[in-house]
């Protein structure tokens, strides 16, 4: 149930509309960033916009085959976490819940690296997204099992940590037991996450499930708000809470699983994004929902623009950036959730 | 291309003149790949107690085929010491530990540093070929191998020199001052990493070699059928717009520097001529 104008009233929000075509204008901006933004480290390349005068045929291949569906995925991948994180925060009701801390992109980290070195990805493409997307929903089922009906703040994180270790556990074995040696530096690379040298291919690879784990996503809307009174009061309205937590389990796993199959491990995006726009929303979770994939989308393309900034020439990964950038958030956090509840 | 490792075995007893001096070690054991190549090209086959299991791998070594019957090492101590090596060959970065031991029990230790130029190579070849005893072995390959340089900087000569840049998974490359720049140096191209800043070891993103638009791509294929998500990046569609002459190399042929990896000059000088 949403709170009521009045009690909205009282604090400054921004009018919903207005915060949308706002945070959506930040997403384009940070995409347009990505697409020219300049990346100068050695003698005979250039930056983009003066290859745009001396070379425009360059310019253009550049443009259209290498920077478009590297921002293209950068916008999805964004827009998968923050959606996802602003879902299971509302069904959870648990601030710290995310797609990355409950352990679901490592489990989907290992379903890809699984499909990958067991060749099924030689074989059909489509299975790498396939592997991330069976990994994520099999690491939500295993937290799911391990929580039961105690979906307390810590049981959840304690159980996002049992699945995280259980599943990297996994991807090392997967990587020491690997073909060949380069897949070992190879895969710890990959896991890192990182939007660099990615086709249209992998868009195309990624997009269908993602699609569908959105739309899923999305149609969950009223039945967070309803649970924001509690499940009884939420059930007597009419909300199947079963039917909640299949959209939910099912629609984090497809956006997360594939996301994580194409572009590696970017965590805490579905954390911090969520967090930082629910007041501007007025904490009504329905609200929430694209907003945080609106913002997830920007926050995720200006970081892939950061990371060309901060060091050309050995460019960081994006993954290694989003966490240094989130882990601290995550300790200011879990300290405010203490406070709240001692 | 094990036809390739019997040839370069062949050729190395062709040249192996002069017998081992009386002193030479009996049991000698290689812990390295590329020490491994070089003994099993200059060592009496009945001097060898064992050599690394990679040797024995088709897709690591070019010598696989001359590997049958012999003990194959991990480079662990617990495999070393029973065979009672005489001599202990090593490379200067690997199996340091097993090397120690070996050291401190008085078993000599011959450290090998990996070559990055021709002279390297002529330097490690005197240096195994003085430990194995058989020093003359040693100067004829290192003749032989000359004279096969000689020929093949005679073919390109006044050729014009094109451009290349050796593209492996995850977008790697290698400059000037690697063993795989020094092959291609000799096959006549330029080393396009150099435009990019790199001359040792390097990633180049795909819009980088976009704008460097070389000539030639040198994909390094490690394994053919091992899966490996970097290849992704080799195949990165936009590298065809510029349709640069695609030439695929599998990297044994480069990881080593020994007289054999001179095969690979030749292939990549027919590759420019068919252009």
């Amino acid at each position: 149930m949403r709170p009521s104008r009045e009690a909205r009233a009282g604090r400054r929000e921004p009018p919903f509309g207005l915060l949308l075509l706002g945070l959506a204008m930040a997403a384009v901006l940070a995409g347009t960033l990505g697409l020219v933004s300049e990346r100068i480290s050695a003698t005979a390349v250039e930056g983009f916009l003066s290859l745009l005068d001396s070379d425009p045929e360059t310019a253009w291949a550049i443009l259209t085959r290498v920077r478009l569906p590297r921002v293209m995925l950068g916008a999805m991948v964004g827009a998968s976490l923050g959606l996802s994180g602003a879902a299971l925060q509302g069904w959870l009701r648990n601030p710290l819940a995310e797609p990355g801390l409950i352990g679901a992109s490592g489990a989907a980290a290992l379903g890809a690296v699984l499909a990958f070195y067991f060749g099924l990805a030689d074989w059909v493409q489509f299975a790498l997204p396939v592997g991330g997307v069976l990994g994520a929903l099999a690491g939500l089922g295993l937290l799911l099992a391990m929580v039961g009906r105690d979906p307390s703040v810590l049981t959840v994180i304690l159980a996002g940590v049992a699945v995280s270790a259980f599943s990297g556990a996994l991807t090392q074995l997967a990587i020491n037991l690997a073909p060949s040696p380069y897949s070992t530096l190879e895969v710890i690379t990959w896991l890192m996450g990182s939007l660099a040298n990615r086709s249209f291919d992998h868009v195309l690879l990624a997009l269908p499930l993602t699609l569908v784990g959105w739309g899923l996503l999305a149609g969950t809307g009223r039945a967070l708000d309803a649970l924001t009174v509690g499940e009884d009061a939420a059930r007597s309205m009419g909300v199947s809470l079963t039917l909640l937590r299949w959209r939910i389990v099912l629609g984090v796993g497809l956006s997360v699983g594939s996301a994580v199959s194409v572009t590696g491990v970017v965590g805490f995006v579905g954390l911090v994004i969520p967090h930082l726009l629910r007041p501007l929303v007025g904490y009504v979770p329905s609200r929430l929902l694209p907003v945080s994939a609106l913002g997830g989308a920007a926050i995720v393309l200006l970081a892939d623009v950061a990371v060309r900034y901060l060091s050309p020439g050995q460019e960081l990964k994006l993954g290694v950036v989003t966490a240094l950038v989130g882990a601290p958030f995550f300790l200011l956090l879990l300290m405010d959730v203490r406070r709240k509840t001692q | 291309m094990r036809m390739m490792g019997i040839a370069a075995l062949a050729l190395a007893f062709m040249i192996s003149a002069g017998t081992a001096r009386a002193d030479a070690p009996r049991r000698v054991v290689s812990m390295n790949l590329c020490t491994d190549q070089l003994v099993l090209m200059l060592a009496d086959r009945e001097r060898i107690a064992s050599v690394s299991y990679l040797a024995a791998r088709p897709e690591d070594s070019l010598m696989a085929g001359a590997t049958n019957g012999l003990v194959l090492n991990h480079g662990q101590i617990e495999e070393v010491l029973p065979l009672k090596p005489e001599l202990a060959i090593a490379g200067l970065y690997t199996t340091r530990f097993t090397a120690a031991i070996l050291r401190d029990l008085g078993i000599p230790v011959l450290d090998l540093p990996p070559a990055r130029t021709f002279d390297d190579v002529r330097a490690n070849i005197r240096k195994v070929a003085e430990a194995l005893g058989v020093p003359a072995r040693g100067e004829d390959m290192i003749t032989a191998m000359n004279a096969r340089i000689d020929r093949l900087r005679g073919r390109v000569a006044r050729a014009a020199r094109p451009r290349a840049l050796i593209y492996r998974a995850g977008g790697y490359t290698l400059g000037r001052q690697t063993f795989a720049g020094e092959l291609l140096a000799l096959a006549g191209y330029e080393n396009a990493a150099a435009d990019y800043g790199i001359t040792e070891w390097g990633a180049v993103p795909v819009e980088a070699v976009l704008q460097l638009k070389p000539d030639a791509l040198i994909v390094g294929i490690y394994r053919d059928n091992a899966p490996s998500l970097a290849r992704d990046v080799t195949k990165h569609p936009a590298l065809a717009v510029h349709a640069p002459r695609v030439i695929e190399v599998q990297t044994r042929h480069w990881s080593c520097g020994t007289p054999a990896a001179l095969d690979i000059v030749a292939r990549l000088i027919a590759a420019r001529g068919q252009s």
